[in-house]
């Protein structure tokens, strides 16, 4: 110590006590502050996206008061103020009347403006064709049975009391003449439709040529048949044989030899089956010449029943039509005095009752009107077809649609992605190879998506689907001979693969000897041509002509076009990253010890993965469905090539067999969006509806993502162990 | 051989006479113990050296081991992790019907040598072994061994437990479902008898249903002792199966280890002295990937061959 004192100064050896100090710097506010700030601006951005969307969706089909404007020059017309602008001071009309050729929107200046009032009986009429109508009730006339038409009411008050009163009952008829046109008259279409089919595939047969190889005879079939059969017992004795007294495996298990043979036979059990289906004796039935003549006549007996009950359906109709026909209102434009004519060809006949959707008399209005015909027009747009172009009316198609295309792009996709990223986590050598794929896979996350609609619309469409209408392309057919030499050597190869596949294991513990090497790499090469020539077995099959050739030789593809099925899948290659990357992670991220433990069970691999592995991932599956789902339902530009159209009633699931129409082109909730923004012919009258329609599609796809999230967190809860 | 050029500077021994390694008898250990008889004092850590130099040495086996009947018995066996050498001809046989414990200091092998056994190794990429195993006369490392049949005749429970995310129920009955066991009288019946064998029925019958994460650490242990032996294994491999328990789950797991032991085999991997003394019948000391000693408990406590052992007993090395 004192040694110390001598040879170093004071100062430094004296403790100074003197804390270093902390700059501020270190304590980072400027930092909290900045970031703070940005989540923040994050924030309000969000929250302002989602305030918009809400009120401007929402506020749409709130009724508004309906002005009488008189303009300086003395033109008078009938308006609803839906927007103004300030540079000069203006307001935009909603006038309607469409019909009589004025526009349905005006641009006024406020400085033109001379009055305006709201007089208590104005009315804007939404109707089935034209849109709406904004005027003055003047008279409610009806044909008298004997064609006179008379005037029931008078006077804006009694034509509304007129309105009211038989307004529910005119509709209740136009119902019911529209549902007997689209399903009585649909129905007995579709069954002309299908005896039709019916003829052309009988004549498509009598052209056909016989089955290629022919058939076989009830001997040569039996004894193929019961040549499969005892392929596969020889192969379940084999398999037995290596067990024990008790059925157990013996530990010395099954020797190589014995498991190559018991594969080759079911693979050779199974070729022998695919024989002896394809050349079945009843597959011999031959359509000939006079088959065809029965087939014609039978259906031209069913199609005169058809035609008969078809007339008897238009018939009713017709009656009902007559009803219709008699109910007139007459509701007066005060601009051109003229009122809203039944069709636009028919000047002077007035609209039909039935053809008024919705009466609004908002000045007349109290606050419980307002609610209810706002509830109302909610309601329609919730559960009824869109009218006028997609201008008017409902959107149930599209909501049907997306939900549809996003239910099943989640069911296609979450099982091709999690067996993928099973695959690729627990199987595959982990190598370069694997990487390879793995960043590949990455990146496909990253292409435009509408590259996947180019894709969809060649491959899906126009390749697949082809093959499921019209089968293999008769030009690159293979004879029967050729097709089951390929089929042979196909399952030689496989064997072939198989058997090298277990000689090149190494003596477990051992390093692989260079016999294992190469018997590795010939087992590779061998799955590989058996790959190849799989998919050549399936193109060139001389045995598949289609599951709809009738339909496909009349001009009109099934599946060989766009629709619901290839949109779904295109979406779903297009979500599979998502799907695969978050499986991967969640495989990862169970614990190695669950494994070891499952394995110290005595688990073979696949038992673990089913039993521990993917239960324990199943949370994050559900992360990767759910963003694949939300990236899915909000894809647009794909499904423009492969399915989404403007217009399609039919819904892709009906009443009707097959019920499940996946062939059918749909609607879309984000393509309808588009399609009433800028492709529609009104677009001042559509672009209310763009906020609406936003906003149902935000709630559709929250509230699918919520209930994937509460599943989530049940599963969660689970695992972690605080609920069974 | 990465233990070969270990520094040797600080050793005690290093002031001693160092066998001459050219020696090459094979069994320097015993020859220079019973020359300086019960002197331990100045600790002669002959074959530690020895080993340390990478020289093979021969275990020094307890007469009593030599004619036992063993379920398993290993046969100059050695086990790689990629380049890394962990197990040298380790040659023994582990008695049927009673409790082994593998002792000795951490990072020696025994989990390695324990999880040899049943082929767990083999989920580890660039394993390699050779030697022999063999399971009641039938050989583990052969080619064609099917190594889920081997795995279901022995059990085995790990450092942490590791119970399933699954009901109590399913843990238990986990290795009868995997056999596509599902007649619910069977597998109510086999839950129960494990359940009560690991000494857990009492704690669990009311919350089979529930979730065994549920449970506290030594429970979940017993699950998993009964998840092991629902099967009824031949052996039952145990790999420090209280280190990760408090005291008194640790006495009531060692009460478990001494009646499960009546019905099988156990061979237990311990770090805990004590602990191997109160279980086990016969210990076996692992040293750097060598079998250093093997013989019955109470001799390796209170009789052993070598120093080394003696002194790794008794705490005052290791
Ligand atoms: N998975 C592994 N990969 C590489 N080396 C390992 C692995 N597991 C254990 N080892 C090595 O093998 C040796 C023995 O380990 P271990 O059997 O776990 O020892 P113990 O159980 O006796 O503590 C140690 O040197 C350890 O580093
Ligand atoms: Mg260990």
């Amino acid at each position: 110590m004192s040694e110390r004192h001598d040879t170093a100064p004071a100062a430094v050896s004296q403790p100074t006590h003197k804390r270093r100090s902390t700059p501020p710097s270190a304590l980072g506010e400027p930092m909290i502050w900045l970031t703070g700030g940005a989540l923040v601006v994050c924030l309000v951005m969000i929250i302002g996206l989602v305030g918009m969307i809400i009120t401007q969706g929402l506020s749409t089909f709130w009724p508004r008061a309906i002005e009488r404007v008189t303009l300086n020059d003395g033109t008078v017309f009938l308006g609803v103020p839906t927007k103004t602008a300030d540079e000069p001071p203006q307001v935009m009309y909603r006038t309607g009347n469409r019909d009589i050729g004025t526009s349905p929107f005006r641009w006024v200046n406020e400085s033109d403006i001379e009055s305006v009032e709201r007089p208590e009986y104005a009315v804007m009429l939404e109707r089935e064709t034209w849109n709406v109508w904004l005027g003055m009730p003047d008279r409610a006339l009806v044909y008298t049975d004997d064609g006179e038409l008379t005037v029931a009411a008078e006077g804006p008050a009694d034509v509304l009391a007129f309105m009211e009163e038989n307004h529910a009952e005119a509709r209740a008829r136009y119902g019911q003449i529209e549902a007997l046109k689209k399903h009585d008259l649909g129905r007995i279409n579709r069954k002309i439709e299908a005896s039709r089919l019916n003829v052309r595939a009988a004549e498509l047969d009598v052209t056909r040529e016989q089955r290629p190889g022919g058939s076989f005879g009830i001997p040569l079939f039996a004894v193929v048949v019961l040549g499969a059969g005892g392929l596969f017992g020889f192969s379940w004795w084999l398999g037995h044989h290596g067990r024990d007294e008790h059925g157990n495996l013996r530990l010395g298990g099954i020797s190589k030899p014995v498991r190559v043979l018991r594969t080759a036979s079911v693979f050779a059990a199974i070729a022998l089956l695919l024989a002896a289906w394809l050349h079945a004796p009843w597959h011999d039935r031959v359509m000939t010449e006079e088959r065809l003549q029965e087939v014609r006549a039978q259906a031209a007996e069913r199609e005169t029943d058809l035609q008969r009950q078809y007339d008897e359906i238009l018939e009713e109709i017709a009656v009902l039509e007559a009803e219709d026909n008699r109910y007139r209102v007459e509701i007066v434009d005060p601009t051109t005095g003229r009122f809203s004519p039944a069709r636009q060809i028919e000047p002077d006949n007035p609209l039909r009752l039935s053809q008024i959707v919705r009466t609004v008399d908002t000045n007349n209005m109290g606050l419980g009107d307002k609610i209810s015909t706002f509830g109302s027009r909610w309601w329609e747009f919730l559960a009824h077809p869109p009218r006028e172009a997609n201008t008017a009316g409902g959107v149930f198609p599209v909501i049907v649609g997306t939900v549809m295309l996003t239910l099943l792009l989640t069911i296609t996709v979450t099982p091709l992605g999690v067996i993928a990223a099973l695959y690729l986590r627990e199987y595959a050598p982990q190598g370069i190879v694997t990487s390879t794929i793995r960043i590949a896979v990455n990146n496909l996350a990253g292409v435009p998506s509408i590259v996947y609609g180019v894709f969809g619309l060649g491959f899906f469409c126009y390749t697949l689907g082809q093959y499921v209408d019209v089968g293999s392309d008769p030009s690159v057919r293979l004879p029967a001979p050729g097709w089951w030499a390929l089929l042979g050597a196909t399952i030689l190869a496989l064997i072939g693969g198989y058997a090298a596949g277990v000689w090149s294991k190494p003596i477990p513990g051992r390093e692989p000897s260079n016999m294992n090497v190469v018997l590795k790499w010939v087992s590779r090469v061998l799955w590989l041509s058996v790959f190849i020539s799989a998919v050549v077995l399936v193109v060139r099959t001389p045995y598949f002509t289609g599951f709809f050739e009738a339909r496909a030789a009349d001009g009109s593809p099934t599946f060989g076009s766009r629709g619901m099925l290839w949109a779904a899948l295109t979406l779903a290659l297009l979500t599979l990253p998502v799907v695969i990357v978050s499986t991967e992670e969640a495989i990862a991220a169970v614990p190695n010890s669950m494994r070891e433990g499952s394995y110290g069970c005595g688990a073979s691999k696949w038992q673990t993965m089913r039993r521990i592995v993917l239960p324990g991932a199943m949370p994050g599956i559900l992360t990767g469905a759910i963003l694949a789902m939300a990236r899915g339902a909000g894809e647009v530009a794909p499904l423009m090539l492969v399915g989404a159209v403007k217009l399609n009633e039919d819904l892709p699931i009906s009443t009707n067999a097959p019920f499940l129409h996946l062939d059918r082109s749909f609607m879309h909730l984000g393509f309808h969006i588009y399609d009433l923004g800028f492709q529609s012919p009104d677009s001042q009258a559509a672009r209310p509806l763009v906020w609406t329609t936003t906003l149902l599609l935000l709630v559709i796809v929250v509230s699918l993502n919520l209930v994937a999230i509460i599943i989530r967190a049940r599963l969660r809860a689970r695992l972690s162990g605080s609920t069974v | 051989m990465p233990y070969a050029n270990a520094p040797m500077t600080s050793n005690p021994a290093d002031d001693l006479q160092a066998p001459e390694p050219s020696k090459g008898d094979g069994m320097p250990a015993i020859a220079e113990r019973s020359a300086t008889g019960g002197d331990t004092s100045n600790g002669a850590y002959n074959v530690i050296e020895a080993i340390r130099r990478g020289e093979s040495v021969d275990p020094a086996l307890h007469p009593e081991m030599e004619d036992l009947q063993g379920v398993i018995e290993i046969d100059k066996f050695n086990l790689y992790y990629g380049p890394d050498r962990a197990l040298y001809d380790i040659t023994m046989s582990i008695p049927s019907g009673r409790v082994t414990a593998l002792i000795g200091p951490s990072g020696c092998g025994k989990s390695t040598l324990l999880r040899s056994i049943n082929r767990m190794n083999d989920l580890i990429a660039g394993v390699r072994v050779d030697g022999n195993m063999s399971l009641s006369d039938s050989p583990i490392y052969a080619p064609h061994v099917d190594v889920i049949s081997l795995r279901k005749r022995l059990g085995m429970v790990f450092q942490k437990p590791n119970p399933f995310p699954m009901s109590i129920y399913e843990n238990v009955v986990y290795p009868l479902r995997i056999d596509g066991e599902n007649r619910k009288s069977v597998l109510d019946e086999a839950c129960e008898r494990a359940l009560r064998s690991a000494a857990i029925w009492d704690e669990a019958k009311d919350r089979l249903k529930q979730s065994a994460l549920g449970l506290s650490g030594g429970q979940q242990q017993r699950l998993c002792i009964a998840r092991a032996v629902v099967a009824d294994p031949e052996v039952l491999l145990l790999d420090e199966p209280c280190s990760a328990l408090d005291p008194i789950a640790t006495l009531r797991i060692e009460e478990l280890i001494q009646e499960i032991a009546q019905r099988y085999t156990v061979l237990i991997v311990t770090h805990n002295m004590q602990q191997a003394m109160r279980v086990s019948d016969y210990t076996a000391f692992m040293y750097l990937g060598r079998l250093v000693e093997y013989g019955p408990t109470s001799g390796i406590f209170r009789r052993p061959l070598l120093n080394e052992t003696e002194e790794y007993v008794t705490g005052r090395f290791g």
